[in-house]
């Protein structure tokens, strides 16, 4: 057990944190729209030209191949430099596709799609939810029917994130009905200009509408952009290791440090609504901030230990569930805390300091990326090892 | 570079320290007065000194073993863990008051060798003290909101005798001579980060104790055909107690570390480690007695033990009220440092 700051991390660390200070936008990242696209295929394609983009990925694939180290550091610096957030339209072709592809892909899909996704040239989406296939996705029903050289697929999917806008799509889809549930899916690479694609985007309770349903009528996908082979979609999908390994925790973790100092200076200087002295003077709403500053230095050990554990195991385990757990509720509860400081004035959108509309748009967390009643089954089953 | 894993060596001697004090506490004895945990006379004094526990984190040239604070939380846990008394906190707390201040390193050798023991007194606002004495000290630990202080059994003038919470403590009322002569006192923010990573580890001990408990429970009794923990809302109870212990041994784990290598600055890593302990200690035990069902409400069943030392020791720092209120002052002038 131990913390040392070697001479190769304090190199990095400036280096990185020199390239974004000259390098971060200065402009706010348009809400919606193409606008919004152009603005992240910009920032990728800065940071791809400049030697950033891709940093957990393997250098023959043209990423970085930086531990988990320097990884974590790159992280740091790009919170505090107050970076555009990360989980944006190139999340999922850089997080998942591309990873996917890297894992299980064939050469030719390799030497077509990685160095597209990792300069920012095009946008991935996923197709895996179904209205009838949410916590229980393998029991998805679009089907891919096999014919001569491609699939004739047809079927819908839900939830897909920047569907309006993705050039690619990771679709899931069950080319063999007949075999258990598991054992049929097919995971294949969609083109979203393809005929028959009819993208409908949903309105989310936060006024966006970044996410989508998609429907497939007779799509024709050619086999050669199957991955990992036909029928063996289910294994493909649960290959993607996600590069990340957690790491991506510490980015929540320091926005939610962030906010948490915002919301002190906020109460020393403001008071609750109808009160007149400072909100901090108050005994429930000081504990509370303090009960939230400590939970926040909680979830950066949390995510520490997840980096220690990824330097010995090539799979990481079921422990990610326990960091996604704890970070969605207590980024719930942070906001919570956020909105009852302001009382009233929360009414309004997007409110003081965007507060109210930023609350209402963490309430997916703990649904999205599977839900905290399916991380406890998991942490109950694969970790404590109870019974199914 | 941040490894938060124990190497081979810590694990080999939490395990070593870990059996001896299970073989040497025996909690389905604890109703007998003799070998009842946490009376002082449940054998963990000299197990731990023959060990060379209580000179683990003092400095090699006073005659410790030189170790990190890391490594003496490690060994807190098993201690917490085990249930073993309190007085060990009381007595390795003593032994790094005579090191920091250089007084008397006679009794900091006796200490370490395991001759003498120190007993605790909790500073109450009118100048009394709940005391807890196993009978044999010769010293005891005053321990007051800014300070440490350790002064001879002398000084201290027992008042009425209690009955504790926790029925393994011996407690009773004390009162301390105006002009009581020290033999080592702390006001510094060092001391008081161990002092709260000592705490902080006893109480995830307890709070890992209580999740192993409560899921052996779980996958043991069963109803309606079936193992009870796999019935949701007993299998994501268990899943809670798990997130809490695990979170909590993280940033025991995490803070100590920073504490060793940067020193002051991170007694607001110390003060969040012992709530975060503190909160995970309480929850867990709370839920091992609700899955233990009618069992858990018996003396018989050691769920209550964990408990009601959970309440004990969350106690000694002013509990998790007084400790937020250290984390995050009204008054901006004394917020500690929070580094993001």
């Amino acid at each position: 057990m131990k913390l040392e700051i070697t001479n190769e991390e304090r190199k990095f660390r400036e280096y990185a944190r020199e390239w974004l200070s000259e390098n971060v936008p200065q402009e706010h990242r348009p809400p919606r729209g193409s606008e919004m696209i152009d603005f992240d295929k910009q920032w990728q394609r800065s940071q791809y030209k400049a030697g950033w983009a891709g940093l957990a990925w393997p250098k023959e694939f043209g990423g970085g191949g930086l531990s988990q180290d320097l990884l974590l550091i790159w992280i740091e610096e790009y919170a505090r430099a107050k970076a555009p957030d990360a989980s944006n339209s190139l999340f999922i072709g850089l997080n998942h596709a591309g990873p996917t592809l890297i894992n299980c892909g064939s050469e030719e899909q390799k030497d077509q799609h990685l160095r597209n996704i990792l300069s920012g040239e095009n946008v991935w989406c996923q197709g895996f939810s179904e209205p009838n296939a949410g916590s229980d996705l393998a029991a998805l029903r679009t089907r891919g029917v096999l014919e001569n050289d491609h699939l004739l697929v047809t079927g819908q999917k839900i939830w897909t994130s920047y569907g309006q806008y993705a050039q690619y799509q990771e679709l899931l889809v069950r080319t063999d009905p007949k075999a258990p549930k598991h054992k049929g899916i097919s995971w294949v690479i969609c083109d979203m200009r393809a005929p028959g694609i009819d993208i409908r985007p949903i309105k989310d309770i936060s006024g966006g509408a970044t996410f989508c349903e998609v429907f497939y009528d007779e799509v024709k996908i050619p086999v050669e952009n199957i991955v990992g082979g036909l029928n063996n979609g289910w294994r493909t999908a649960m290959s993607t290791l996600g590069f990340e390994r957690g790491t991506a925790s510490m980015a929540h973790q320091i926005e939610l440090s962030r906010l948490v100092e915002e919301l002190i200076e906020w109460a020393r200087s403001n008071p609750l609504p109808g009160q007149h002295r400072y909100a901090i003077q108050d005994d429930e709403i000081r504990r509370r901030l303090a009960s939230a500053r400590s939970s926040v230095a909680g979830l950066k050990a949390l995510t520490m230990l997840g980096v220690s554990r990824s330097r010995t195991r090539a799979i990481p385990g079921a422990e990610g569930s326990i960091t996604r757990l704890y970070f969605t509720e207590l980024v719930q509860q942070i906001y919570r805390l956020a909105i009852d400081l302001l009382g009233i004035h929360a009414i309004q959108l997007p409110g003081p300091q965007h507060w109210p509309i930023r609350y209402l748009h963490e309430l997916r967390q703990p649904i999205a990326g599977g839900t905290s009643e399916i991380q406890r089954n998991i942490i109950g089953e694969r970790i404590l090892g109870l019974p199914r | 570079m941040i490894d938060l894993l124990p190497n081979t060596e810590q694990r080999q001697i939490s395990n070593a320290v870990a059996k001896a004090l299970s073989e040497t506490i025996d909690l389905e004895n604890f109703n007998s007065p003799d070998c009842a945990p946490g009376s002082g006379h449940d054998g963990s004094f000299s197990l731990l000194a023959d060990m060379g526990m209580f000179g683990l984190a003092i400095p090699e040239s006073e005659g410790g073993v030189g170790c990190s604070l890391v490594d003496e939380a490690l060994i807190f846990c098993e201690v917490g863990r085990s249930l073993a008394t309190p007085l060990t906190l009381a007595t390795s707390l003593a032994a790094h008051l005579l090191s920091a201040s250089g007084s008397s390193p006679e009794l900091l050798l006796d200490i370490i060798a395991g001759k003498q023991n120190v007993d605790l007194a909790y500073a109450l606002p009118d100048d009394t003290y709940y005391w807890i004495s196993d009978g044999r000290a010769a010293h005891v630990l005053l321990i007051h909101p800014e300070s440490l202080r350790l002064i001879p059994r002398a000084e201290i003038t027992e008042g009425e005798m209690l009955s504790c919470l926790d029925p393994c403590i011996p407690l009773s009322y004390a009162s301390v001579s105006e002009h009581v002569s020290t033999l080592a006192s702390s006001t510094c923010s060092i001391m008081r980060g161990r002092y709260y990573i000592l705490l902080a580890a006893m109480l995830l001990g307890i709070a890992e104790a209580t999740l192993k408990m409560a899921v052996e429970h779980a996958k043991t009794r069963e109803q309606f055909g079936r193992q009870i923990g796999s019935f949701q809302a007993i299998k994501h109870r268990c899943a809670d107690m798990a997130v809490a212990a695990e979170v909590a041994s993280a940033h025991l784990r995490y803070a100590a570390l920073m504490i060793d290598s940067e020193g002051s600055n991170f007694d607001s890593e110390a003060m969040s480690a012992l709530v975060i302990s503190a909160n995970a200690a309480e929850q867990n035990c709370l839920s091992n007695i609700q899955i233990h069902g009618g069992m858990g409400f018996t003396a018989e069943c050691p769920a209550h033990m964990y408990l009601k030392r959970t309440h004990l020791l969350n106690n000694l720092t002013g509990g998790t009220r007084s400790l937020y209120d250290r984390i995050l002052p009204a008054d901006s002038e004394m917020d500690p440092i929070f580094s993001i």
